[in-house]
């Protein structure tokens, strides 16, 4: 019994340890290949990633200059300065009367305006010579009491391009938001 | 004794695939596939918080920091080179190329993210940008496999002010170590890791694992005691929990200590992912105590399991090695047959896995493959092979090659974008052309008409006068038109006036004085002489009047007439400056058609270079991938065979044992 039992030990250790030492060395020869492989090919994507980065510049520099020359060109910006007081739901923006902009904001972007980035919520043309823009926020406040607040702004389009940005932030002293509109 | 040296030979491909480092944001699906040595992890690289410092003034750079926020790196990347392009950072210049650099990391464009970090180094940046700075600087060389260089970096760096910041480097610096061997080295530099993430764990995990294969049995538990000893309630942190039960149950059966490992393995979740290989590690514990009837229970219930898995695989071998130790012959025999069965069976679905690949079923599948969804997706187009096709499609080194492919789809994308927008460009600049061939002949006879020299004279003649006015003597130069037009009614009707009256004195007696006319000595029939009185009253009153309304409304006359010199100057200056606008415009014009048709041109020929580029990448990486899987899927087919015969040598040798007459015991 002992001995037919050592025997099939023996097959079973022998296939078993063969098979897997096969594995593993088949693995690590693989293995070296396919990282050289994936190392090529990882090179060969980063020199793709830049071209088309670079690329996507020129383009992006292409369309602004044919569709928004600068000297008709006017962006707004919104950007928010804590969020305390104000948890801004949507923004409408109309200039001279035209709705031009209605976004709607979610959770990623509400996250990414109070880490201190400024979203980009229209970009357009305008003639020289003076304008008014209104822009309706409507979101929540301090117990989440909805409320819609309203910031307009006369300005002079020149010949550069316009920036404007839609700030709001927290008045500690007044325990409320504050809306303000500025030119750059 | 030998025996259960064989038990353990038996279940070592599923302990080679326990046995390995577990790369840091790992996904728990992958985590039974066999990689034969242990492998670098990839740090996940934290999204940097660049508030804390700076007040953004620059809204361009701000919106960049918008995208990157948003996790858009892509659209952040893009943000950043055009305004850096349209020189827009103003004092952010090296904060933004700071985040330039980061996000070129963490995009995985090493050399570009070496070249630009090393750049902001020269630059004046806020003290915890440069921290972060120095940081991805030693994270690019470990990205790129320099684990030297990245030690070294990780030497040099100052102390790091941000704990957070501190953590990573430490867990880095530890994965590091552990690649290279260095346990000890490993382990010192996660006891200084303060905060209890995620990645400390797998930290702790890789250290105990690494410790395993060094044989230092006392340590590894260290390390997976710590482990143990932390609260466990995210999916994340349970199925952890679970793999360290398994790692030290495992090693304990390999150190014949079955109790010891029953108690590990009997804490692994009986639901969670690695609950196969516990139960087939719990049945070798129960067999190296010679407890073959109990070890039947779990290996039995993993028959019951899906059978794309090694360990159940193992467990058609186990179950009638049991049912042959405790003498139950016509079971072991049965299951024997039973195995090979299913052997064959998993090796035909092996096959048509295998010829799936072969016919491009996997490469069509790509684009759609998520890691969430991909045995969704497999198994709604009901195909038998899903199981096995799903477990390359989690494989780490299937992941990365996918990543790389998932990367070169969204590339195509925007390329194929800017293929469909750009024809589009081209289009409305021919219509700008023809609009403005349209227009210009009547603006070229609108410009000569112009003639701004007279303006300009007539403006200075205005202005004189609008100077005379400003005099009170000059009071009729503040008239009014219809006032001017009664002053001259006026001066005529004084000028007959007089001339009657010159007639009438011509016809009097030259006894009567002329100018002087007695009252009530008209004759019937006869003009009376002399001046006529009252008419020339009415005549003065009226000039009074007229005069007085002037000159009371003089000041305002003043001030109107100063606006509307400055309102016409303004008109005039403002008729100039379109002038030399539309002069500018004319001259240029042609030159800026074709400079825009020449640069939509080229980006269209690079366009379309980079597509084909992008194609062939794909289909490169595609094929890589295809060969990859067909690789994995071989490599499980050899081990099935290896099952198989090993079923056929058992079931052959129970057989001639029986047909000999010692009932086949073993």
């Amino acid at each position: 019994m002992c001995k037919w039992f050592a025997c099939r030990v023996g097959v079973f250790l022998a296939g078993t340890l063969l098979t897997s030492l096969l594995l593993v060395m088949a693995g690590a020869v693989g293995t070296a290949h396919a990282q050289d492989a994936a190392a090529t090919a990882t090179d060969e994507l980063e020199a793709l990633k830049k071209e088309v980065l670079e690329l996507n510049r020129d383009l992006f520099i292409l369309e602004e200059d044919l569709l928004f020359p600068a000297s008709t060109q006017v962006a707004v910006f919104v950007s928010l300065d804590v969020g305390k007081f104000f948890r801004p739901d949507a923004v409408k923006l109309s200039i001279d009367g035209d709705e031009l902009s209605h976004y709607l904001y979610t959770e990623r972007d509400l996250d990414a305006l109070r880490r201190g980035g400024t979203h980009r919520l229209y970009m357009g043309n305008l003639t020289a010579g003076e304008h008014e823009l209104v822009a309706v926020f409507t979101g929540y406040g301090p117990e989440k009491r909805e409320f819609t607040r309203a910031t307009s702004l006369r300005f002079l389009k020149e010949t550069g391009a316009k920036f404007v940005e839609l700030r709001v932030s927290d008045d500690a002293a007044k325990q409320q938001a504050d809306f303000t509109v500025r030119e750059w | 004794m030998v025996n259960r040296v064989n038990f353990l030979r038996l279940a070592w491909p599923v302990l080679l695939a326990l046995l390995v480092v577990v790369p840091a944001a790992a996904n728990d699906a992958d985590a039974d596939v066999a990689v034969s040595e242990p492998q670098v992890s990839a740090q996940p690289t934290p999204a940097f918080d660049w508030r804390a410092p700076m007040t953004v003034r620059s809204l361009p750079f701000g919106n960049a920091l918008y995208e990157h926020y948003r996790s858009n790196e892509f659209a952040a990347l893009t943000a950043l080179m055009v305004a850096d392009n349209r020189k827009q950072f103003a004092e952010h210049e090296a904060s933004a190329k700071a985040l330039l650099g980061s996000l070129q990391l963490q995009y995985g464009m090493l050399n570009e993210s070496e070249r630009v970090l090393t750049g902001t180094l020269k630059e004046v940046l806020p003290a915890p940008v440069r921290e972060q700075v120095l940081v991805n600087l030693a994270k690019v060389r470990y990205r790129a496999n320099d684990i030297d260089g990245s030690l070294r970096r990780i030497d040099a760096l100052p102390v790091l002010a941000n704990s957070a910041l501190r953590d990573e480097v430490a867990l880095m610096r530890a994965t590091m170590l552990l690649s290279r061997g260095d346990g000890a080295g490993a382990a010192t530099a996660l006891a200084g890791v303060a905060a209890d993430g995620d990645a400390y764990r797998y930290g702790l995990f890789n250290l105990g694992v690494a410790q395993l294969q060094q044989n230092q049995h006392d340590a590894a538990r260290a390390s997976f005691s710590q482990l143990l000893a932390k609260p466990a309630t995210e999916p994340i942190a349970r199925s952890l929990r679970d793999r360290t039960h398994l790692a030290l149950g495992y090693a304990q059966l390999r150190q014949q200590q079955p109790t010891e490992a029953r108690e590990q393995l009997l804490k692994v979740r009986l639901q969670g992912p690695y609950s196969n290989s516990a139960l087939l590690g719990l049945g070798w514990s129960y067999a190296q105590n010679g407890l073959y009837a109990q070890a039947l229970t779990p290996w039995l219930e993993l028959l019951d399991r899906t059978p794309a898995d090694l360990s159940v695989q193992e467990a058609r071998l186990a179950v009638p090695f049991a049912y042959q130790s405790v003498q139950a012959l016509p079971d072991a025999l049965a299951g024997y047959q039973l195995a090979l069965t299913a052997y064959e069976a998993e090796l035909q679905k092996l096959d048509t896995a295998l010829a799936a690949i072969k016919a491009g079923n996997l490469l069509a599948l790509l684009p759609a493959l998520t890691d969430e969804d991909a045995v969704a997706l497999l198994r709604a187009q009901g195909r038998g092979d899903e199981l096995y096709l799903a477990r390359v499609l989690t494989s780490h080194d299937f992941n990365e090659g996918l990543r790389r492919y998932r990367d070169l789809l969204d590339l195509r994308a925007v390329l194929a974008n800017w293929q469909r927008s750009l024809p589009i460009y081209d289009e409305m600049l021919r219509n700008h052309q023809r609009r403005y061939a349209e227009r210009a002949p009547a603006v070229e006879a609108a410009l000569a008409k112009l003639d701004i020299t007279r303006y300009g004279s007539q403006l200075a003649q205005a202005r004189s006068q609008v100077a005379a006015a400003q005099h009170s003597d000059n009071w009729q130069l503040l008239a009014t038109e219809n006032e001017r037009a009664a002053l001259q009614r006026l001066e005529r009707a004084k000028a007959k006036l007089v001339k009657i009256t010159a007639t009438r004195a011509s016809l009097q007696p030259s006894s009567v004085q002329p100018g002087f006319v007695q009252p009530g000595s008209v004759q019937p029939g006869f003009v009376q002489p002399g001046p006529l009185r009252k008419e020339t009253d009415r005549l003065r009153l009226l000039a009074g009047v007229q005069v007085f309304d002037i000159i009371h409304d003089s000041a305002d006359r003043q001030w109107q007439q100063r606006r509307a010199q400055r309102d016409t100057e303004t008109a005039v200056v403002e008729l100039d400056v379109r002038r030399a606008r539309l002069l500018a415009a004319r001259d240029v014009a042609a030159n800026r058609f074709s400079q825009f048709g020449d640069r939509i041109a080229q980006q269209q020929g690079g366009a379309n270079k980079l597509l084909q580029r992008a194609e062939s990448l794909m289909a490169k990486e595609a094929e890589r991938l295809n060969s990859q899987a067909s690789t994995e899927l071989l490599r499980w087919r050899k081990q099935l065979e290896e099952y198989r015969l090993q079923a056929q040598l058992a079931l052959a040798r129970l057989q001639d044992r029986a047909s000999l007459g010692n009932g086949g015991a073993p």
